[in-house]
């Protein structure tokens, strides 16, 4: 299993190549050669975590070589420096592995229902596998550069895959945004990986692990900051999070993909990766863990309002990323890898369930749902399993268990205004997801019409959705008792000893989840007191939370840098340069001309211009017939001169 | 002794093409001239121990840039260009200064001082590789670069169609 | 008679008859056969010179190879306005393209 680990990246990118070139020729679009690579990949994967669990001494990465399972080829070589290439299994990637491929595996099960009849049809398969593809490239990758060309292959088919429904013009704007916005951070990871490389002389994992000690604190700090700045970017943390709203525009298939598997979750596995390297620098980790937290809240704060189903989820991806990077920055990857797991399973889920909702009522608006429970029962016991898990329902929910343990986390690291903000995220969650869920299936229909033709859907789209419902309650649980998730992916962390204070995160996660679960329910359900009043009682609170200042600062920030300054340039230009200046000149010119007119008359043109005319006339008429438009006797002209200078150099010799 | 026979024919397998190349009436053998000449020059290469030049030389040259000349003589000529006379008016002037040109030049190099006779040559190739990708990777790029930009014109050139891209 | 002598000379002789070729030929395709010669004359040249004086360095094979580069590059675009130009105007003799005429 572990030998042939490198045929989990490579069966998507064959599949994908075979589509894109037969698909149209294949039945069923060529989409069941993507889902029967994705179906290995899941096999494989969970052979390898079998085979993890079951030799936890031989594989824990902990920045040491030599403690995992490794197998490099040759890459290239360019003089001296030997690049190479290779599969890098430790209990990380063995986790993520089984998240990356069982999510892609539904995603395009899935998508045999959602994208049914749609135009290009193969051609989604063939992105789905190559996106697919370069995660699993990425996670495998033993080396940074292999996991920078996975990480920058999957810019470009997140770029491929939200602009593809390309005819639509938000579609396309938001491809572009995405790939421009997680570009701004890439830049700083590549950066930070040549640093490393020049520093180190080496870009191996296990290498590196061996030798960061010898970095001096400046610079494990310089390279920590640029590391996450890719990572700000690729998992949408403030102030580069602005792309992910607008990724809703790709099909919500690969929103799901998107949200849970991959891309967003690249970044958090890049800080896990390398969290022995922030480690060395508390600068980085305080930074990483306010930014988690800032994020989280945020986000959180956005999805209170937001009317679009899929809005609500992509705001409540960034806060629970937000979660996760928080997690690291309080020196605990371990809880933050866990709720990736978790959260990768329950938000699958959610967006497979919210496209659900979006193929049988055509609209993306809760406000023109409602009571959709009756229609799509299915679909509603499922988002319902997804409901328990993210908000953390005490011992059922998979995300209680990741979420308590990076509160603990954040608690045990003495953190208490950051546990505080939490906290505050946690209830804001649970007040958002149950408002949504209220929204889109309880009460009575809001739009009669929409909601008469909905069905639920066929079992292409009812199946994944299931089994992700199973993962949803299960895994947590199944984590936390049966295989304890931080005694094998065992990541090299400061250990800030056992979680003291559970009783205390218990509790405060306990009233959190009642408090924002009753405020949901009286606000939604009974309206008491209800949230349009809200709303319009306190305008600047509901401004606060509706507003994108981010898109908004961005747009003020290109317009003060640019647009502002060639704008008063214009004015100079106009007012002072033109009004003053030119007129001024001109009418001063205007004078002279009417003193000297008669010097005109008499000497310049009488003498001057008709002399020099008349002399130009009569010159120009012999230079003219040198101008023979005729290019070889030009050419016969330079190689005379030519000929001038070897006269000239063979005199001087001689 | 073989050194010399070998460079005196090449240097015949050179010049008598190149002299026809430019002479002849028909342009389609004076293209194929070409390729005889380009390709001792290429034997020229490979006797001066540039052997990566010598497969370059009939890579780009004897192979590409003449089918690429063939097809054009092919594509533009018109048969009654190739009866008609094939020098231009300044002929003459032109073969005055080509003389000049080879007196003065053949006077400049008695000059010389003798160079010392070198030892045997090595295989360059990897020493070229270098080179290129270590030392003057700068001018490398750039002139991919050229060769984009020269690939990007001649298609606009020779498209018929103004409108289309 | 052999020697760097040599070889300059047969790049010498070769030069002038691409030269001649470049200014004689009444064919556009004949000037650019002719200057197809004088860059391998060049060529030539650098190679010998590296052999000769700089023995054991890559640098004027480099050179020559980028010469060669830029003569593929020269050739296609003087091809592809051969075309253009026979398509425009008809012909492809030198003297009839004398739209510069002053």
């Amino acid at each position: 299993m572990l030998d042939y680990a490198y045929l989990i990246p490579l069966l998507p990118l064959a599949a994908s190549v075979l589509i894109l070139f037969f698909g149209k020729k294949l039945p069923l679009g060529g989409a069941w050669i993507g889902i029967l690579a994705a179906g290995w990949g899941v096999v494989q994967s969970f052979g390898i975590l079998a085979n993890v669990y079951l030799r936890p001494d031989l594989l824990p990465f902990e920045g040491v070589s030599g403690r995992f399972f490794e197998r490099t080829w040759d890459w290239f070589t360019i003089g001296p420096v030997r690049v190479e290439t290779g599969v890098m299994i430790d209990g990380m990637a063995a986790m993520m592995l089984v998240v990356v491929t069982v999510v892609s595996f539904l995603v395009q099960v899935y998508s045999l229902g959602y994208q049914h009849g749609k135009p290009r049809f193969s051609r989604y398969y063939a992105y789905l596998s190559f996106f697919t593809s370069a995660m699993l490239l990425l996670v495998v990758a033993n080396n940074l550069l292999q996991f920078f060309m996975g990480w920058e292959l999957m810019g470009l088919s997140s770029y491929l895959l939200i602009g593809f429904e390309f005819e639509r013009p938000a579609a396309a704007y938001a491809s572009r945004k995405a790939f421009i916005t997680t570009r701004i951070g890439d830049v700083g990871f590549y950066l930070g990986l040549l640093l490393l490389f020049t520093s180190l002389g080496t870009l191996n994992f296990g290498l590196i692990g061996n030798e960061y000690k010898s970095l001096t604190p400046a610079l494990a700090t310089v390279i920590s900051l640029l590391l996450f700045a890719g990572a700000v970017g690729k998992s949408a943390q403030v102030p580069l999070h602005v792309w992910l709203p607008d990724a809703m525009e790709g099909p919500t298939p690969v929103s799901a993909l998107i949200h849970a598997a991959t891309m967003v979750a690249a970044g958090v596995f890049l800080l896990a990766r390398f969290h022995f390297l922030f480690a060395l620098s508390p600068f980085a980790l305080t930074l990483v863990a306010w930014t988690g937290g800032i994020t989280a809240l945020g986000a959180a704060l956005s999805a209170l309002t937001a009317t679009d189903i899929k809005k609500v989820l992509a705001y409540s991806t960034i806060s629970q990323l937000g979660f996760m990077v928080m997690s690291m920055g309080v020196g605990d990857p371990q809880s933050g890898m866990f709720h990736l797991t978790t959260h990768a399973f329950f938000k699958a889920l959610l967006f497979l369930g919210a496209g659900s909702v979006i193929h049988a009522v055509h609209t993306n608006e809760m406000p023109l749902m409602g009571g959709l429970a009756k229609k799509l029962p299915i679909t509603a016991i499922a988002m319902f399993c997804a409901w328990l898990a993210i908000i953390g329902f005490p011992y059922v929910g998979s995300g209680f268990y990741s979420k308590e343990a990076i509160l603990g986390a954040v608690l045990a690291a003495h953190h208490p205004a950051l546990f505080a903000v939490a906290a505050f995220a946690a209830f804001l969650t649970t007040f958002y997801m149950t408002r949504l869920m209220i929204l889109t299936f309880w009460g009575t229909p809001r739009d009669g019409e929409r909601f008469g033709h909905a069905h639920e859907s066929g079992p292409a789209m009812a199946i994944p959705l299931a089994i992700l419902a199973v993962f949803s309650i299960g895994a947590g649980f199944l984590l936390h008792f049966v295989f304890p998730f931080d005694k094998w992916v065992v990541i090299n962390a400061l250990h800030h000893g056992a979680h003291d204070g559970h009783g205390v995160v218990l509790g405060v996660s306990l009233v959190a989840l009642a408090a924002g679960l009753s405020l949901a329910v009286a606000m939604y359900v009974f309206k008491k007191p209800d949230p349009v009043w809200v709303a319009g009682r306190f305008p600047a609170l509901y401004q606060l939370v509706t507003v994108r200042y981010f898109d908004k600062a961005y747009l003020y920030l290109s317009d003060v840098l640019c647009f502002k300054p060639a704008r008063i340039l214009a004015e100079f230009d106009y007012n002072f340069l033109d009004q003053f200046v030119v007129d001024g000149v001109g009418a001063v010119g205007q004078w002279l001309g009417r003193v000297h007119k008669w010097v005109d008359d008499v000497i310049v043109d009488g003498v001057c211009v008709n002399g020099w005319g008349w002399l130009a006339d009569r010159l120009g008429s012999g230079v003219r017939a040198v101008q023979s438009g005729f290019v070889q006797n030009y050419l016969l002209a330079a190689a005379l001169g030519v000929g001038v200078l070897l006269l000239w150099i063979a005199g001087v010799l001689g | 002794m073989i050194e010399s026979a070998v460079f005196g024919l090449l240097s015949a397998m050179i010049l008598v093409p190149a002299i026809l190349a430019v002479t002849l009436k028909n342009i389609f053998h004076c293209a194929l001239w070409l390729v005889v000449s380009l390709t001792g020059v290429g034997g020229m290469f490979a006797l001066l121990g540039a052997d990566f030049l010598f497969v370059s030389q009939i890579l780009v040259y004897a192979g590409g840039i003449t089918v690429l000349l063939l097809f054009v003589v092919l594509l533009s000529g018109s048969p009654k260009d190739w009866v008609v006379k094939q020098v231009n008016a300044q002929w003459g002037w032109g073969l005055i200064l080509t003389g000049i040109f080879v007196g003065l030049l053949a006077a400049l190099f008695r000059k010389l001082p003798a160079a010392p006779v070198p030892n045997p040559s090595e295989p360059t190739t990897a020493r070229l590789g270098l080179l290129l990708i270590r030392d003057w990777v700068f001018p490398f790029e750039a002139i991919s670069l050229v060769l984009l930009a020269a690939l990007i014109g001649a298609v606009h050139f020779s498209k018929r169609d103004k409108t289309s891209c | 008679m052999l020697g760097l002598t040599g070889y300059l000379l047969v790049s010498a002789i070769l030069f002038s008859v691409g030269m001649f070729g470049a200014l004689a030929r009444r064919n556009v395709l004949g000037i650019l056969i002719g200057i197809e010669l004088m860059f391998n004359a060049a060529n030539i040249n650098f190679v010998a010179f590296n052999r000769y004086l700089h023995p054991g360095q890559p640098w004027g094979q480099g050179f020559a190879l980028f010469i060669i580069a830029l003569a593929a590059a020269e050739a296609v675009v003087g091809l592809a306005l051969v075309l253009a130009i026979h398509r425009n105007f008809k012909t492809v003799l030198s003297e009839n393209l004398t739209m510069l005429k002053g």
